[in-house]
């Protein structure tokens, strides 16, 4: 990338920060304390290891509710989208569930759960399955049916009629929904650590704000911002790479 | 195991008493036909008749209402093995995500072929229809002539000895659509496979056939059977101006525009 592409890019984030950096230099805030210390503080806190704790724990939580998800939402979502019997019998069902707010089911999960990772990740997934989910069975159905109708001509095996037609082009869709559920998943992280947790990201957030170090509490939300920036970058490398066939093919729908 | 080693093998079809009804509209009704080994035949009428519904019935894909397919002596119900089918929609029937040789290959991934032995196949396959160089690419990199040339390669790695063509050319060009034409006759004479073309376009019809099955009325069925006296050797521009295919056209005109 050359300098100068480099620099459209990132002028703005880097000119941000900057007067973040000068503004709040010096500063007798308590709420908001400057810059220069949050980042002290924070990298203090990782260099000890008890912010990478947390971080680590956080990441796991989240890549295994985010699976969890995946193989729920695309499994179920593929067996629906194709069978018109069942997708109309379930249609109300799921777009009731769809619309509760899965923060609103927070502290009956952590009541119902208990403590440990289980309902964070059970939180997830209950949070992450619904885009997958809803996205898989568009894309099923946005199917050209002729593919369908090739792979019974040709009298292709279920299986790998399944692997390497129905799932592949519903994967465009798929890939939406996994974009959207990665986001949804970082806020039912945070969220899901605010209450009944002993440790995440979230949680730090919520112990340094109760012990009124509000440097720490900054630093930790700006690191969650950062973890969301870089997971949504990952994934949209590998986005490019599973859909490179689908976005030069159809060049209109690129993503970003 | 490949369609060249099968060259006088393609078996005959049967078509008995063949209806075909969407719930209470009656499509095709009472179609009897027999479909020679080797030849070219194809079905036209007015727009709308059930040309599709016929040849979708003859795949196997549509489930007849009455009536029997048999092919080689043995009756058929859903799709059959000798049958590679050719839709007109290029774009639907090949996958995007899979390149020219893959989507040549995959019916032979269906039949559990090992993955060596079935892209030779395949390339083999695609070198009959002069398409060999483009074997890694992707569909949507190719033309549509291009990618219909593939569809008939998969059908005929697929080892087809009855080849359903459903408007194939319907989408293309004119010029492509001779070159296509005559790819499909050179085609049928060096493999001797049996072909089922549906076609709109009545010169397409008698320039490619042996016979040409005129269907008409509603419900449908066979008003005519026309024999093509125009032998085998077929030149785009000599065979359209004989006078016997001129007769054959006017023949079929009369019949499907009811003049």
């Amino acid at each position: 990338m050359s300098v100068t592409r480099l620099i459209w890019l990132w002028w703005l984030p880097v000119a941000l920060v900057a007067v973040w950096w000068f503004a709040s230099a010096g500063t007798n805030s308590f709420f908001f304390p400057p810059l220069n210390r949050i980042v002290a503080v924070t990298w203090r806190d990782l260099a000890s290891g008890e912010l990478l704790g947390h971080l680590r724990v956080s990441l796991l939580n989240m890549v295994a509710g985010l699976a969890i998800s995946a193989v729920i939402g695309v499994v179920l979502g593929l067996i629906i989208g194709e069978w018109r019997a069942l997708r109309e019998a379930t249609e109300p069902f799921l777009n009731f569930v769809r619309a509760i707010p899965p923060a609103a089911v927070v502290p009956i999960v952590i009541v119902a759960m208990g403590i440990g990772p289980e309902p964070k990740i059970f939180l997830i997934v209950f949070a992450c399955t619904w885009p997958i989910l809803l996205n898989t069975i568009d894309g099923v159905r946005g199917m050209n049916p002729q593919m369908l109708e090739m792979a019974r001509a040709f009298r292709i095996p279920f299986g790998l009629r399944n692997r390497r037609i129905l799932f592949m082009g519903a994967l465009p869709q798929i890939m939406a929904g996994l974009r959207i559920a990665l986001a949804v998943s970082l806020v039912l992280m945070v969220i899901s650590e605010f209450v009944g947790a002993s440790s995440g990201l979230g949680f730090y957030i919520r112990a340094k704000k109760e012990a009124f170090a509000m440097a720490e509490a900054w630093g930790g939300t700006l690191l969650t911002g950062l973890l969301g920036y870089l997971l949504s970058a990952i994934f949209l490398r590998f986005e490019r790479w599973a859909l490179h066939w689908h976005l030069r093919s159809e060049p209109g729908k690129a993503t970003s | 195991m490949n369609a060249m080693s099968t060259l006088p093998s393609a078996p005959p079809m049967q078509v008995r008493n063949l209806s075909k009804s969407y719930g209470a509209a009656e499509i095709l009704r009472g179609i009897d036909l027999d479909v020679r080994p080797g030849e070219i035949l194809s079905i036209v009428g007015p727009s709308g008749v059930g040309k599709t519904t016929l040849l979708r019935s003859l795949s196997g894909l549509t489930a007849l209402s009455a009536g029997s397919v048999s092919i080689g002596g043995k009756v058929v119900n859903g799709p059959a093995p000798e049958i590679g089918l050719v839709f007109q929609d290029y774009r639907g029937s090949l996958m995007p995500w899979m390149r020219t040789l893959e989507n040549v290959a995959f019916p032979l991934e269906g039949k559990g072929m090992a993955k060596a032995k079935r892209e030779e196949i395949a390339l083999k396959c695609l070198a009959d229809v002069g398409l060999e160089s483009a074997a890694r690419k992707y569909p949507w990199e190719l033309s549509g002539g291009m990618q219909q040339r593939v569809s008939i390669a998969r059908a005929l790695a697929y080892d087809a000895h009855i080849l359903l063509m459903d408007e194939p050319f319907g989408s293309l060009d004119a010029q492509t659509r001779m070159v296509l034409e005559d790819l499909v006759i050179a085609l049928q004479r060096r493999l001797g496979i049996s072909v089922i073309l549906v076609t709109h376009d009545i010169d397409e019809a008698i320039y490619m056939s042996d016979r040409v099955v005129v269907l008409n009325g509603r419900p449908a069925g066979v008003v005519d059977l026309v024999e093509v006296p125009l032998g085998r050797v077929r030149e785009q521009i000599a065979t359209k101006s004989d006078p016997r295919f001129v007769e054959a056209r006017n023949r079929v005109m009369r019949e499907i525009m009811g003049g």
